[in-house]
């Protein structure tokens, strides 16, 4: 029957590389994807109780090989780093949503009874390549104008490129919202510059984010600012990729993986007494131009399709955790809102009264996000997945929401736009 | 799992040193070589940094006429190699004879003795090449 899983598929292990520069931040440097990758697998089959002889195939994701890591088809490249010889593999790339179609991919492979086990992981490194026809350990600094350029190739070239700037669409989003509910251009500014400050602190409770080290506080008073909004408001520190997207409203560039390991559910507590089930998932498509409705088309069916799988149908009372990839911070309101889990015309208000805060009661993102944790490229919907999976085993230390969630949703959205979301219960 | 080191970098610096290394599973003793820090015969992530003998045999071989970029235009002629410790690995056969004839004489005797050797590739890489041992 279309839109159900053959078998019940649970998450049993989930884990995140530090998040920094492979060429300064001491926990990962001199790392190559190999080693980042392998980082993340061995560590989420730690964390799932299980060695690689139980897992039955691998998938590799990464956002723009040819131009980040100058590899292609390279999913076999990573199998004996993982205990995984000779094992099958898939390589994929949906750039920001990567992870989440790996792991939608692996959870359908088990539901199908295809496999009884997979691991899923994806990395990137951003800020550097390797230099051309060497080893990775041999790296050259990137090129910003490579990279940019890179990345727009995920922008549609026939129908769509010649008519837009990178930006557009997360801009024209929250522009729309602004019409829809009467908000103005200083009100977006004070409910991001807000979101901003609350995730740096959040951010600083997570010993994976190597870029927040210090509070948006003492940095804005390091440049001799006593108030911290002021600071992001600036257009020297923070400033203007187009009207309303600021600089710092993306995600936080970094190098780094992740990984999780799904199984059926059956066996899941041979290796783990939190097994998470992955009740329901969706994926979608949106062309740029698709972000001028609020919500988009594709993530409302997406959700419906979602929700139906996994049996929600009260998300503002069922659904206790989100995860938003929230590079930029202004896909927040839209998306937490088409998921139900704000109610319409609400969400910025909550982010404007730090709601949306491990301490609040609507947590998003508290790992602290995309804008301040960073974004790793392919893996970030990945490290939303292993917050979640803390946050329902109650794992996440400081972070901790008081009551770990029953479900948790995820979000996630990469360029092209490839759409994916995940829907996780406490088994 | 414990951190990671960056293996990548550590084994061309000690191939630059003069020492070839693999690591050695301590459950079950397989190796793995280029070193993984996993061992793929038994799953288990306890492996050391270990010496490779440098001793292997010579399975098969592929003629490069397109040479190895970016160490050399020439044409290469590249062996598929089982190390003593029993892990594969593919690198240069320096001192075969490359016409069609010697190459049918050496596939009649595969597999054959070859021993390590280490070769700075160019400025930035060494790496370990082969020869026939006879």
């Amino acid at each position: 029957m279309k839109g159900h899983l053959a078998r019940p598929v649970s998450i049993i292990g989930a884990a995140y590389t530090t998040l920094g520069d492979v060429r300064s931040t001491p926990e990962i440097k001199d790392f190559s994807e190999h080693e980042l990758y392998a980082q993340a697998s061995l560590d989420a089959m730690a964390d799932a109780g299980i060695e690689a002889g139980d897992i039955d195939a691998f998938y590799v994701g990464m956002s723009g090989p040819n131009y980040n890591s100058k590899i292609k088809s390279a999913g076999p490249h990573f199998s004996e780093w993982v205990g995984m010889r000779d094992k099958p593999t898939l390589f994929h790339d949906e750039a920001c949503a990567t992870a989440g179609f790996g792991l939608n991919q692996a959870v359908m492979a088990v539901a199908s009874g295809t496999y009884d086990c997979v691991l899923s992981g994806a990395v990137n490194i951003s800020f550097s390549v390797p230099k051309p026809a060497y080893p990775p350990h041999l790296r050259v600094a990137q090129d910003p104008e490579t990279m940019w350029a890179g990345i727009w190739t995920g922008i549609d070239p026939a129908y769509e490129k010649p008519g837009t700037g990178g930006i557009g669409p997360v801009e024209a989003i929250i522009i729309r919202y602004a019409k829809q509910y009467g908000l103005t251009y200083r009100q977006i500014d004070e409910v991001l510059v807000n979101y901003l400050v609350a995730q740096r602190r959040t951010a600083m409770l997570n010993p994976k984010a190597a870029l927040a080290r210090v509070t948006y506080e003492d940095e804005a008073a390091r440049f001799g600012f006593s108030d911290v909004h002021e600071y992001l408001f600036s257009n020297k520190y923070n400033p203007p990729l187009g009207t309303l997207i600021r600089g710092r409203f993306m995600g936080a560039s970094t190098d780094g993986a992740s990984a999780v390991v799904v199984c059926a559910s059956e066996v899941a507590r041979n290796y783990t007494d939190q097994p998470i089930e992955v009740a329901g998932f969706a994926m979608g498509t949106a062309l740029q131009k698709r972000f001028m409705n609020v919500p988009v088309p594709s993530d409302v069916a997406m959700f419906k399709q979602a929700y139906q799988m996994a049996g929600i149908t009260d998300p503002l009372n069922e659904v206790e955790w989100m995860g938003i990839h929230d590079c930029p911070a202004t896909m927040v309101p839209p998306v937490s809102e088409a998921a139900g889990y704000i109610e319409e015309g609400q969400a910025w208000k909550y982010m404007l009264e730090g709601r949306v805060g491990f301490d609040g009661d609507k947590p998003i993102d508290t790992d602290g996000g995309r804008t301040q944790t960073g974004h790793p490229g392919s893996p970030a919907f990945g490290v939303e997945v292993a917050e979640a999976v803390y946050q329902m085993r109650g794992q996440a230390g400081p972070r901790q929401i008081p009551r770990p969630p029953r479900t948790s949703v995820i979000w996630g959205g990469g360029t092209g736009f490839n759409l994916a979301v995940s829907v996780l219960k406490t088994a | 799992m414990s951190a990671l080191e960056p293996y990548i970098k550590k084994w061309y610096d000690s191939l630059r040193a003069g020492q070839i290394l693999g690591v050695r599973c301590n459950r079950c003793g397989a190796y793995e070589f280029p070193p993984v820090p996993v061992c793929n015969t038994c799953s288990a992530t306890d492996v050391e940094w270990a010496p490779i003998s440098g001793n292997a045999e010579l399975y098969s071989f592929a003629y490069s006429e397109m040479g190895v970029a970016p160490y050399t235009d020439e044409p290469v002629m590249c062996g598929y190699f089982k190390l003593a410790e029993g892990p594969e690995l593919i690198s240069w056969l320096m001192n075969a004879d490359e016409s069609r004839d010697a190459q049918e004489a050496l596939l009649a005797r595969l597999p054959v003795a070859v021993r390590a050797e280490i070769r700075e590739m160019d400025e930035n890489i060494s790496w370990p090449v082969f020869r026939l041992v006879e």
